[in-house]
């Protein structure tokens, strides 16, 4: 909502400087997002008369111009069609340097010295129009300086108005608010009006189909109306809210409209039929053609105007094309109606349009405020088109809208703001608002007693007793309130056990240098299937575009952008975890969404070093990050061989805790890396969360610590090169019972020494004793008995 | 330690030519030997005391040149300081090779290029969001705020509805919603975790949710569709407006330092009356104007308010009896603003050259 400072100052006196007003709109709701400043820089442009005009010797479209500027006349060469002798006309002397940057300096124009620039509203910054040079009135003195002549000085604030204050979208309304912030009063200007003998009421008759929808619907006739451009004054107006002139009867009605925040419209009377107004339904598929000039098929969801057989408008959006005021009219059926706020919002989507009117109904004008509008409409046409205005308003109110009381009690806003005001300052706050306060329930004393509200239904956000609270509030100023820190409450809180452990995992793993990713779980649907065919995604119905159209069923999707992203760059190693949430569909209900964890590693195992050679990271790095991490959090894990469509069939496991799938580790397809355009191997893993952390112990027990020596053994064997390994691991143990306190394979080797098929595994084994310390002897017994399990079990040799 | 060496025969007597010769040529094979074989400079002024010092072998044999007959004694003489010169130079020259060559090698031995790089192995950092939305968390969690998260996918009665958003009202304009079916949708805010926990417990509630939101908005250097918000809210019998500035206050001192002002402006939210716009004094210029701040010296930074009697009406808290309030922020914005960083796309993309620098 643009706001004219000048404009405003005709409704409310006020004089702190602008900045001021604009934070102290701002600080009570009307957001001020800019102050403008208009009509500046225009020192040396003055009003001139042109005395005398020839044509340009050498130019068929130049003018030579006469212009009288006050003490002195000066000779200015011209190119406007509209140049005429006589006419008043800015003129920017020579050093004036223009809004838009012209400098104007002495001139030849093929041959024509000119002293100066006759300038058009565009030039000046003050309108659109570039056509032609500005024509000003007739009545202004020749040699004035331009800005005090037009009143050109002027601040437009650009308010960013919230969508329940319908009554500030207009000059009025925002009047009203600065009167109520600056201690002011609004004034208010009575219509004069003169209408003529003849009624209204004989020429047009308002017959309202369907009162719910339109609860009120007046109308008047305006006579003999001329139609020409509006006067300078208005189009400045309209300019200064961001409208564009177009011809008198128009530009009036829609500058009542910004001035009282009433739409309305203006009806050629010739080309309505019927001379009746009907407000009834659209009817589904019927057309109409706007005064945009586009064909528009309606639905019920649309109300109409019309003229008794054929439609005229669509009420409160949009008129017809057909029974637009145009330069021949000459009658004007002026409307001014209130339309029930959801009917013009269903009514504007169903159309795909909103205009300055149903912007204004759709958020709620004021049903009071209807006649109000149409007399000053009435004034203005009276004033500028030279118009008769019959008599009377035929007005069709069928059951009228009553303003709303409420009951407000001082305690209660000073509870609710911790405030301590008085009733009487509370009154004069609601007063101030033009909210009518009556007294009421005096109780002895007069301590706490209720107000009685009555609010104008031009406010039909104030509704409820906490409506007027902030209202309080907001003149008050919350700036005002004071500020309070208490404790109490509840202080023991409790981390939530899923943040617990989030907060471990994401240490561990940015401790082992890798980096946490958060992206955009909106994705590509085709993508997203190669990675994950079997689950059904959820999809937006109405997406951004259609790679953003359905919610991730995989991290893998996004960490893989990632790392393509990334190389692309050249950062060529890639170590990255996302902890986010994945979906899938689950028809009407809401959709299952699991908190994942992601882990995607490619490039070199260890970064570029002096001593180090670089070795492409494999499937066990990340195999150890994940040991790492699942022993951070007290829990071990088995690989089961299984898993997904995108990773390689003979690289890809089940992640497991005690049987229970809880994720996936492997190494990705060619073919998905392809569609990654991805070149280097990358290692992912996957696991939901939720079971993950639903396994870490919450507690943690002491043991006490080992009071014996341990007893170490190494012993090398020789298997079949696809017996697992791990296998030879739990015999040792399940052989050595509860002495065994450590297996680690220290070495695979295959080659010389070993015959072929058979690789070599070579252990180191500890052995500790809770009880005792242990001999040498009852070792060795056990280490044989174990040695032998494993010739026995495996087909293994001892290698020495 | 010294080494024990002969003892040098001070009081004997030379009379054979013949045995002087020897015990000269003795000495100088002796000595040679003995420079040759040692290499440290203490070891060699030993070898110099013993041959050339003032008690010396040589030194005792050139004095007992005295003793022999005139005509013998300048042939000896000359043999003698012939070889006494020989051992003084092969000495001296063994010195001074000693000297120079113990410099080389030591410092080569344990010179240590220090500069060299070490083996730091791979960094990883916690994405920025993290790190801003968990410091928030944080310091709501020290003024006694719980955890409490709700689904990305709601209805529309937790995401509107509930939240006193009326089927047809324009509040609902601001909210350009992804759509999953009529009654399923993104959420827009984490707003619904509101509702959700007030339908399980009973005042006082004391709460934080922060969570992921998206919003149906061209994706530019600005808005992206999907971002991170933390809401707060808090119930009981005697919450005010006051606290609300109080809690707010505190919360922006903590995270933007002390010296930052706020300011509370009315604003309008369907579920909160008064509804409160908040904006801290620009952390960038100090409140002077600057382009962050679109020279107005104030950010937008958190909306909050009391919470609406329609909310609790919702989920059967009676507003006569229970009042409280609930702000909301954009971890994103805030994030933006405390790293300077001019583009929010930056923070999905995840460049590690972005990365690398919180």
């Amino acid at each position: 909502m643009k706001v004219s400072i000048r404009w405003l100052k005709e409704f409310v006196d006020f004089d702190i400087a602008v900045e001021e007003l604009a934070s102290r709109l701002t600080d009570a709701g009307l957001e001020v997002e800019t102050i403008t400043p208009v009509g500046r820089d225009l020192d040396r442009v003055v009003v001139g008369q042109i005395k005398r005009m020839s044509k340009h010797p050498q130019a068929e479209k130049l003018s030579v111009c006469e212009v009288a500027v006050g003490s002195e006349s000066l000779q200015i060469v011209c190119g406007a069609p509209n140049v005429a002798e006589g006419a008043n006309v800015p003129v920017a002397l020579i050093g004036a340097k223009l809004p838009g940057g012209i400098q104007i300096t002495e001139n030849s124009l093929r041959g024509v010295e000119s002293y100066g620039m006759i300038c058009s509203e565009k030039e000046l910054e003050v309108g659109e129009d570039e056509e032609g040079i500005l024509i000003l009135d007739a009545d202004l003195k020749v040699g004035e300086s331009i800005s005090s002549a037009l009143d050109l000085e002027d601040w437009i604030l650009d308010i960013d108005l919230t969508p329940n204050r319908p009554d500030c979208l207009s000059v009025m309304g925002v009047a009203r608010e600065v009167a109520a912030l600056c201690g002011s009063r609004l004034k208010r200007r009575e219509v004069s009006l003169h209408e003529i003998e003849e009624m209204a009421q004989n020429r047009v008759q308002v017959e309202i189909g369907d009162p719910q929808a339109c609860p009120r619907y007046a109308a008047r006739v305006i006579e003999d109306v001329k139609i020409v451009e509006s006067p300078f004054w208005l189009r400045r107006k309209l300019q200064s809210g961001g409208m564009r002139p177009i011809n008198n009867v128009v530009d009036i009605t829609n500058l009542v409209m910004l001035e009282l925040g009433h739409p309305l419209h203006g009806f050629d009377y010739k080309l309505f039929g019927q001379k009746k107004v009907v407000v009834r339904r659209a009817q589904d598929e019927e057309k109409f053609v706007t005064l945009d000039q586009v064909e528009r098929t309606l639905s019920r969801e649309a109300l109409l105007i019309t003229d008794g057989t054929k439609p005229v408008a669509i009420a409160g959006i949009m008129g017809g094309m057909e029974s637009e005021v145009g330069p021949d009219t000459r009658t004007v059926l002026l409307e001014s109606a209130y339309f029930d706020p959801k009917v013009i919002r269903r009514g504007r989507i169903s159309l795909s349009i909103s205009t300055e009117s149903s912007q204004r109904f759709e958020r709620g004008a004021d049903p009071n405020g209807v006649v109000k509008a149409i007399d000053r409409a009435a004034e203005l046409l009276e004033n500028l088109a030279s118009g008769k205005v019959l008599k009377g308003v035929v007005d069709s109110y069928p059951s009228p809208i009553h303003p709303v009381q409420i009951t407000l009690r001082p305690q209660r806003v000073n509870k609710i703001l911790s405030t301590d005001l008085q009733p009487q300052q509370i009154k004069s706050i609601l007063s101030s608002l033009e909210l009518s306060v009556k007294v009421e329930n005096s109780v002895e004393g007069g301590e706490n007693y209720d107000l009685e509200v009555e609010i104008p239904t031009l406010r039909p956000d104030l509704t409820r007793e906490i409506d007027l609270v902030e209202e309080i509030a907001r003149i008050h100023g919350y700036g005002n309130i004071k500020t309070t820190l208490r404790a109490g409450g509840n202080l023991v809180t409790e981390i939530g056990w899923e943040d617990e452990v989030s907060r471990r995992v994401k240490e561990f793993l940015v401790g082992r240098g890798l980096f946490e990713v958060i992206t955009n779980n909106l994705v590509d649907p085709e993508v997203l299937a190669k990675l994950n065919p079997d689950i059904l995604p959820v999809s937006i119905r109405n997406p951004l575009s259609q790679d953003l159209s359905v919610l991730s069923t995989t991290l893998a999707y996004n960490l893989l952008w990632v790392v393509s992203r990334n190389k692309n760059r050249l950062e060529k190693n890639l170590r990255i975890f996302e902890l986010g949430k994945v979906f899938s569909a689950k028809g009407d209900r809401l959709p299952d969404e699991r908190l994942h964890l992601g882990i995607a590693i490619s490039g070199n195992r260890e970064p570029r070093h002096w001593e180090t050679e670089e070795t492409e990271t494999d499937l066990f790095d990340l195999k150890g990050i994940l040991e790492g991490l699942f022993e951070h959090l007290l829990l071990s894990f088995e690989l089961n061989p299984g898993g997904n469509a995108f990773l390689q069939a003979d690289r890809c496991f089940h992640v497991q805790i005690g049987g229970e799938k809880i994720g996936l580790l492997g190494e990705v397809t060619e073919e998905i890396l392809d569609a990654f355009e991805i070149k280097d191997k990358v290692f992912w893993a996957e696991l939901d969360f939720e079971k993950l952390s639903t396994r870490v112990p919450r507690k943690k027990q002491f043991s006490s610590l080992p009071k014996f020596p341990p007893v170490d053994r190494d012993i090398a064997v020789v298997v079949d090169t696809m017996l697992l390994s791990k296998m030879i691991r739990d015999k040792i143990k399940e052989v050595g019972g509860g002495i065994v306190e450590e297996v680690t394979l220290f070495d695979v080797y295959k080659g010389k020494q070993v015959p072929a098929g058979k690789k070599s595994l070579a252990y180191f084994v500890r052995y500790r004793s809770q009880e005792k310390t242990l001999t040498d002897e009852e070792v060795d017994e056990i280490h044989r008995k174990v040695i032998s399990e494993l010739e026995r079990s495996f087909d293994a040799t001892l290698r020495r | 330690m010294r080494t024990a060496t002969r003892a040098v025969p001070t009081t004997q007597i030379m009379l054979s030519v013949a045995k002087f010769k020897q015990s000269l040529k003795q000495a100088q094979k002796e000595a040679l030997l003995k420079i040759e074989q040692t290499s440290e400079l203490e070891g060699l002024e030993q070898i110099r005391i013993k041959y050339l010092g003032r008690k010396g072998i040589i030194t005792f044999l050139l004095k007992s040149l005295k003793d022999f007959p005139e005509k013998e004694r300048p042939a000896l003489g000359k043999l003698s300081n012939q070889i006494k010169d020989q051992l003084e130079e092969v000495l001296f020259r063994k010195i001074k090779e000693v000297k120079e060559g113990e410099v080389t090698r030591k410092g080569e031995k344990e010179f240590f290029d220090y500069t060299l790089l070490g083996r730091k192995g791979w960094e990883g950092r916690l994405h920025p969001l993290t790190q801003i939305n968990e410091k928030v968390v944080e310091i709501f969690y020290g003024m006694g705020f719980e955890v409490a998260r709700g689904p990305d996918v709601e209805t529309d009665y937790y995401n509107f509805s509930a939240l006193n958003f009326p089927p047809d009202h324009p509040a609902r304009d601001m909210q350009d919603t992804f759509y999953v079916k009529d009654d399923l949708l993104l959420r827009t805010h984490t707003s619904p975790v509101q509702i959700r926990v007030f339908e399980k417990r009973k005042p006082p509630v004391r709460i934080i949710t922060p969570g992921r939101c998206y919003r149906n908005e061209a994706i530019n250097a600005r808005s992206f569709c999907t971002f991170l918000q933390v809401e707060g809210f808090y119930v009981d019998t005697d919450v005010t407006f006051a606290d609300l500035k109080g809690v707010l206050s505190a919360f922006v001192w903590e995270l933007f330092g002390k010296e930052v002002a706020l300011r509370f402006r009315a604003s309008f939210f369907p579920f909160t009356e008064p509804s409160a716009e908040v904006d801290i004094s620009c952390v960038i210029c100090g409140g002077k104007g600057c382009s962050v701040c679109k020279h107005r010296g104030w950010l937008e930074i958190l909306g909050a308010g009391m919470i609406d009697p329609e909310v609790f009406k919702a989920v059967g808290y009676d507003p006569e009896i229970y009042s409280g309030y609930a702000f909301g922020m954009g971890v994103d914005r805030i994030a933006m603003l405390k790293y300077r960083i001019d583009d929010i796309r930056l923070f999905y993309e995840n460049d590690l050259k972005f990365l690398r620098q919180f």
